[in-house]
């Protein structure tokens, strides 16, 4: 009998789905550096990442056991998907809410953000990759999609001009500006060292 | 002559998703043109820090979420 290490993700959906938690366990462990990294890219923040990523998977679970799930193998570049867009939606949600200001009119929202990144960036700068993180989060939003999408959601180019309505050549260009700008940001930061 | 390449093309090289008559073209711009293999080397060894880039989820996520995937399964199952 195989092991579930050797099992790919289409067979250890199908277990699943029959009732074998073990598959979906090897599941979570194979993509979840992946899924994590993807959404936390776009929020930013730890905390709020983990709380995204276990609603991916309470989405996920309930979408396999529905007999809902139609991806023929490419399971992670579709967890990454629900994960992204559970992330938008926030996102979304959170710009629809009414902002609290204090007495000078400032966002008190924004203070409370600050001081969690603050706290974050405590937490994680003992993360050799802390560098690089920093510098992806920094992109412009479309360049900062469109890297996660491809390089951590192993979305084909198509895939991702799809998505967000763009062709092909304006998802490579975003791709190509992103990866020039982590570049420039990287000589800049060396020559600062 | 073949079409010049476009630096978009270096990007789908690297990322295996060039047409094979285009990277055909590209392959042989790139053995002519010292500079456009600098322009590649530069996006690959980015492309190579971003794997450093990855982050795991807390553990304790992981944990709650097989927890809520097996309690809901013996729920159904009641």
């Amino acid at each position: 009998m195989k092991n579930v290490q050797q099992i790919s993700d289409q067979e250890l959906v199908h277990l699943y789905i029959q009732g074998n938690e073990a598959c979906l366990e090897q599941l979570v462990k194979r993509h979840q550096r992946s899924i994590f990294s993807a959404i936390y890219l776009l929020v930013k923040n730890r905390a709020l990442a983990e709380d995204i990523f276990q609603e991916t998977f309470i989405k996920i679970i309930h979408t396999l056991r529905q007999g809902n799930y139609n991806e023929e193998g490419k399971f992670g570049p579709w967890a990454v998907r629900i994960g992204r867009n559970l992330t938008i939606d926030y996102i979304r949600k959170q710009k629809r809410n009414l902002t609290i200001t204090d007495s000078e009119g400032n966002d008190i929202l924004s203070y409370i953000q600050i001081a969690e990144e603050s706290r974050e960036d405590k937490l994680i700068q003992y993360q050799t990759e802390q560098n690089i993180k920093e510098l992806v989060k920094r992109l412009p939003d479309e360049q900062r999609e469109v890297l996660i999408m491809r390089h951590w959601g192993d979305m084909s180019f198509k895939e991702i001009a799809d998505k967000t309505g763009v062709s092909i050549n304006t998802a490579l260009g975003r791709m190509r500006y992103a990866l020039n700008n982590l570049r420039k940001m990287m000589d800049q930061q060396t020559v600062k060292i | 002559m073949p079409l010049k390449s476009t630096p978009n093309q270096l990007i789908a090289l690297l990322y295996n998703e060039l047409e094979p008559a285009a990277k055909s073209n590209l392959l042989e711009e790139l053995s002519l043109n010292n500079d456009l293999q600098q322009e590649l080397n530069d996006y690959a060894e980015t492309i190579s820090f971003l794997d450093e880039a990855e982050l795991d989820a807390n553990p304790t996520s992981i944990q709650l979420i097989l927890e809520y995937s097996a309690k809901s399964q013996e729920l159904e199952h009641a």
